[in-house]
């Protein structure tokens, strides 16, 4: 009996334990599901994909009489990815055919509307369109823009990149190929694999490593919630995650997110996601041209990005790819013959695209920066706005060439140790002071210094045009041919130092005419008429030119010792080379949403700074440096007749720096060469800079200078022997442009010469207005 | 040549006496513009004309365009300053006249 007794108080107990024990487990386990269940749906609501913010290139216009060679276009088409054919059937190909190129263009969302897709014949002659002719009507094409070219992303900070696709646009073959590989029972299970559970529970017990077995909801929630450590406690989150996830959103839904998510492998700092980009990343096309052999090495590659790497390890992709293929064969989503063919294909990828975070590094920083002003970073990196910049990928790239071509050259010449020199780049349009292109060191694809933006560097002999521009500017006093004394000068300043400027051929020249001065950048003239005109004004000149920093006004500073970067060297001559219209620069024309709808566009603004008379003299002054000065050894690269480039050379202390900034009649450009811990360089601007921008100038397209001579200049003729203004012997002379109030009174002087009046006659009667 | 007459006769500030530019594509443009501002959409406006003088960077009946529209978008300044790069470009009378008339008038 007490045996009996005792055995039901056990049993009586046992029961009792159970439930408390059922209730001591079952409670907190539902109240965590709950609390499973409100996290997953909270989350894969909210959840929205980071995208990167997209930058492009500007759009390539094109039109008749538009100054493009044949080449050119094909350079561009090669850039943005554009595929020669056999014969134009689809858009984003483009057949040559003599001197003609047909193009079936990419439809494309700009800021200012729809490009659709035109199927044009681009027809030239003479480096220039010659016609644009729609191929199916005939007709002549006025305007067509064409796709621009992707220049970069700013990537969250994971550096996580992808391009979201919808379902409707995946391959029915990709979608098998990832169901017969991953989860042959998707569209039957509801969030677990029971099958692959039991084989998970017999390697737990078999003391294995949990593997295998998930279902491609497990694996999406794997990648969304959870850690990566492999524990039997996460692994049995994820299941319960999993089947909730079911409970609430579709298959589609999931498959979806799940196609969009998946990794794909790296590209230096940026994180390929989603087949989107993967067939972009891998094939060069988008997700609905995918072939069936491209689909299946896709979905081979998620077992193992690194390791199937098919650009890395092409015999293990194309494995890969091949057990996926066996797999739809067997699976009967494919039959013999598909099978046949597939596996014969080679691996197929693309060259790697030259992309990565940016191709352009320095141009982006500027991009960046400029943004920085109007957005959150946490928006850039994370909304998929569409940036659209206004770099010229032809100038860019000749600039990058040039500057590294003639750099190595310069130090071979002069036995300077390799990599001794560095350099900076920038190209700004004069119109409406949009960037072109900025170098910012001679390894260009390197993302390091930005010596464009940030190296700032005495100016030397740059900041003259602001002397003799703000001498100018009284044109009662001071004409291109006004005496200037260059002769020993001492300037004297309590406190400090008597400062006695020399020059750089260590002479004096007495007196000579200003123009000359110029030209020939005589220091001691220069600072002399500087002192003369007062310190502060030249400095107040430099800044109404563009300038925005403080500078100190002591003397010394005429000679170039303040400090600018080669932007802000960029935006002074960008002034004169625009009329006297300060124009602020601009990296970007428009943002939009990832759907094309207008953010935000930055207007071409101008505000007049310098007086078109002064402004005309002083530029003519620059020419006359390139004809007659420190600027002839342009000559080399540009034919003064052609292409009449205005400039300056500047050269620093010790030969420390060597610059040259300068314009044609459509672009400024500014080159700075120089050693990043200042050393001496043994290079003039002349030696140094003047051959980079000479050699990046000639490969680039130019207007000639065209600025309008104001009403109150006259050409009047100067001694071509002393430059000064020719007062008895009008037959050795040149022309130079004076304001009229500037000429003698009396009229004892030489007037322009005829032909130069009959020419700009001529020129006056076939003028449009 | 249709498209010439049917710039040089459309309405706005412009002179009817000459063609503003003998390149379709700029036409195609200045029209677009003309088409937006009537319509108040000035940023619009501004995209195709800045897209024109990058064709034309001297034209300045697009200069001067151009500030009209930014006289119209509430922008007096900048629609000044544009007015006096257009008068820098052209030697016409009868512009210059009415460019110095839309400055007074700002």
């Amino acid at each position: 009996m007490p045996r009996k007794k005792s055995r039901r108080r056990f049993l009586h107990f046992r029961r009792r334990d159970f439930i408390f024990i059922a209730l001591g487990f079952c409670i907190p386990f539902a109240l965590y599901v709950i609390y499973l269940d409100r996290q997953v749906v909270a989350q894969f609501e909210g959840k929205r994909f980071s995208l990167p913010a997209r930058v492009f290139a500007r759009p390539l216009e094109l039109h008749a009489q538009k100054n493009l060679s044949q080449r050119q276009l094909l350079d561009e088409l090669e850039r943005t990815n554009y595929r020669s054919a056999k014969a134009v059937q689809e858009s984003g190909q483009y057949r040559v055919d003599g001197d003609t190129i047909e193009i079936s263009t990419r439809p494309f969302t700009f800021w200012d509307g729809e490009q659709k897709v035109e199927h044009i014949k681009v027809k030239f002659g003479h480096n220039q369109i010659i016609r644009i002719v729609d191929k199916l009507t005939g007709e002549n094409k006025n305007l067509v823009r064409l796709d621009p070219m992707m220049i970069g992303g700013i990537f969250p900070h994971q550096g996580e990149d992808r391009e979201l696709v919808r379902l409707s646009q995946v391959p029915q073959s990709l979608i098998n190929a990832l169901i017969a590989t991953e989860d042959k029972r998707f569209y039957r299970h509801h969030g677990i694999d029971p099958k692959a559970v039991l084989r998970a529970i017999t390697t737990i017990f078999s003391g294995a490593r949990i593997q295998g077995g998930s279902t491609l909801t497990q694996q999406l929630v794997k990648n969304f919630f959870l850690t990566q450590e492999r524990t039997v406690r996460r692994k049995l989150k994820e299941m319960v995650m999993a089947i909730l996830l079911e409970l609430h959103y579709s298959k589609d839904d999931i498959l979806e997110t799940y196609l969009n998510e998946v990794y794909f492998g790296q590209d230096k700092n940026r994180a390929i996601h989603g087949f989107g980009l993967a067939s972009q990343f891998y094939f060069a096309r988008s997700i609905e041209h995918l072939e069936l052999h491209q689909a299946a090495l896709l979905v081979g590659l998620l077992k193992g990005p690194a390791y199937y790497n098919p650009r890395k390890h092409p015999p293990r992709a194309q494995q890969r790819r091949n057990i996926v293929l066996t797999a739809m064969a067997e699976q009967h989503y494919i039959d013999e013959v598909e099978l046949a063919a597939a596996l014969a294909k080679t691996t197929d990828v693309s060259a790697l695209p030259n992309r990565g975070q940016s191709m352009y590094p320095a141009f982006m920083d500027l991009v960046i920066r400029q943004l920085k002003r109007d957005y959150k970073e946490a928006d850039l990196r994370s909304e998929g706005l569409r940036i659209f910049t206004t770099l010229d990928p032809t100038a860019q790239n000749i600039a990058e060439q040039s500057l590294k071509t003639r750099l190595a050259r310069l130090e071979a010449a002069r036995g300077l140790a390799d990599h001794h020199l560095q350099g900076a780049v920038v190209v700004v349009n004069i119109l409406d002071g949009e960037v072109r292109a900025i170098v910012g060191g001679r390894e260009a694809n390197f993302q390091g210094f930005n010596r464009a933006l940030d190296a700032s560097r005495q100016i030397g002999s740059l900041i003259k045009p602001a002397i003799y521009l703000t001498a100018l500017a009284n044109s009662e006093e001071f004409n291109l041919a006004s005496v200037v004394d260059d002769s020993p000068f001492t300037w004297r300043e309590p406190g400090i130092e008597d400062w006695r400027p020399q020059n750089y051929d260590r002479q004096f020249h007495g007196d000579v005419p200003l123009w000359l001065a110029l030209a020939k950048s005589y220091n001691v003239a220069a600072a002399r008429l500087g002192t003369e005109l007062g310190v502060e004004n030249i400095m107040a000149m430099v800044q109404r030119l563009g300038v925005e920093k403080d500078l100190p006004n002591f003397a010394s500073g005429l000679l170039g010792t303040m400090h600018l970067t080669p932007y802000e060297v960029t935006k002074m001559y960008h002034t004169i080379a625009s009329g006297g219209f300060r124009t602020p620069f601009r990296a970007i024309r428009e943002v939009t949403t990832m759907a094309g709808q207008p953010l935000k566009r930055y207007d071409l603004k101008v505000s007049a700074a310098i007086a078109p008379t002064p402004n005309y003299l002083i530029t003519k002054g620059l020419q006359q440096v390139v004809a007659r000065g420190t600027g002839a050894g342009l000559k080399r690269y540009l034919d003064n007749n052609i292409i009449p480039a205005a400039g300056k050379t500047g050269t620093t202390d010790q030969l420390r720096d060597s610059w040259f900034a300068g314009f044609t009649g459509d672009k400024v450009a500014v080159v700075w060469v120089g050693n990043d811990d200042n050393q001496p360089i043994q290079l003039t601007g002349a030696a140094g800079a003047l051959t980079i921008w000479g050699e990046m100038m000639r490969r680039l397209a130019h207007h000639p200078i065209a600025m309008p001579m104001p009403d109150d200049v006259t050409l009047a003729a100067v001694d071509s022997s002393t430059g000064f203004l020719a007062v008895k012997n009008c037959k050795s002379t040149f022309d130079l442009p004076f304001a009229v109030a500037s000429l003698p009174q009396d009229g004892n002087y030489c007037s322009g010469r005829p032909a130069g009046r009959i020419k700009s006659w001529f020129k006056n009667l076939f003028k449009k207005h | 040549m249709a498209l010439v007459l049917v710039a040089s006769c459309a309405s706005l500030p412009l002179p009817t006496d000459a063609p503003v530019s003998a390149n379709p594509a700029v036409l195609e443009l200045m029209d677009s513009a003309r088409n937006q501002a009537n319509h108040g959409d000035y940023q619009q406006a501004k995209s195709h004309l800045e897209r024109a003088l990058r064709l034309e960077p001297q034209n300045a009946y697009l200069w001067f365009e151009l500030a009209v529209v930014n006289r119209d978008d509430n922008d007096p300044a900048t629609a000044r300053s544009l007015a006096q790069r257009a008068q820098s470009f052209t030697g016409n009378p009868s512009l210059l006249a009415r460019i110095a008339d839309f400055i007074e008038g700002l």
